[in-house]
């Protein structure tokens, strides 16, 4: 048997995800490269040097938008909604233009 | 290792370069086609003139393969880069390089609903979602590979 899975939920999904667990701060984990430590905690070790979130936030968005696909109907979104469906990548590339602006900003 | 794996990832960005503008520009020509007749044979008309569905699994595959090869020598960047640039005060920089990191995460996700595009019946007769996607694929690779040039020309690794 097929495994099933639809493409349209899983975007769909990543994208929200994403740019909500970016928006949030909510990494499922911080990875610190100076010391190979990953710390499962959200807020920064001391001591450890700089700490990396975005392995974290693709550990949130993939297993959740993979588990949504796989559960959701592969044909249950109408064509005509999922013709329009490339709009939430748009709009989570701006999220994130938008989040970051801060650095970008005296 | 990390610079040898860094000029990997800058071939394969090129490569996916190439093939994601070849497939955009090819989409954009055929949503605005004209008659054969009127059309004039241009460096452009030429460079458009190729088989869009044929590049699908290439940027597929690179991209994935540049999202991957980015994430294991992004530890080098946060260490021996970013650093540097916050003590300079770059701080554009610095959110420069998050941009990519971010966009690059929203393109892999794009990335099964662009094959589905291309490879689907449901999808031949929509144009719309193809060239969309193909498109937002192409800022995407653009942006981080200019980013990416720019911030290795400010501070590279090693």
């Amino acid at each position: 048997m097929r495994p099933r899975f639809s493409a349209e939920v899983f975007t769909a999904t990543f994208c929200v995800a994403y740019v909500s667990a970016l928006a949030a701060n909510l990494p499922l984990f911080l990875y610190y490269p100076q010391e190979r430590v990953f710390s499962w905690s959200w807020a920064p070790l001391s001591g450890v040097g700089p700490g990396m979130a975005w392995y974290g936030l693709m550990a949130v968005a993939f297993p959740v938008s993979a588990l949504v696909a796989a559960v959701a109907p592969t044909d249950g979104l109408p064509l005509r909604v999922r013709e329009w469906l490339w709009i939430l990548p748009a709009c989570a590339m701006i999220g994130c233009l938008y989040l970051m602006s801060h650095f970008f900003l005296p | 290792m990390t610079i040898a794996l860094l000029i990997l990832h800058g071939l394969i960005a090129v490569a996916l370069l190439g093939a994601i503008t070849h497939q955009a520009a090819s989409v954009v020509r055929t949503a605005r086609a004209r008659p054969a007749s009127t059309t004039r044979r241009t460096f452009l008309t030429r460079y458009s003139r190729v088989s869009d569905r044929s590049f699908t699994a290439a940027v597929a595959v690179l991209f994935v393969l540049s999202v991957a090869l980015g994430g294991t020598i992004y530890p080098a960047y946060r260490i021996d880069v970013r650093i540097p640039f916050e003590e300079m005060g770059l701080a554009w920089a610095v959110g420069l390089f998050e941009v990519k990191e971010h966009w690059g995460a929203v393109g892999l996700g794009v990335v099964p609903l662009y094959l589905k595009t291309w490879r689907s019946e449901d999808f031949a007769r929509r144009q719309t979602p193809r060239m969309a996607l193909t498109l937002l694929l192409a800022i995407i690779v653009w942006t981080d590979f200019l980013v990416g040039h720019l911030l290795n020309n400010i501070r590279g690794l090693g």
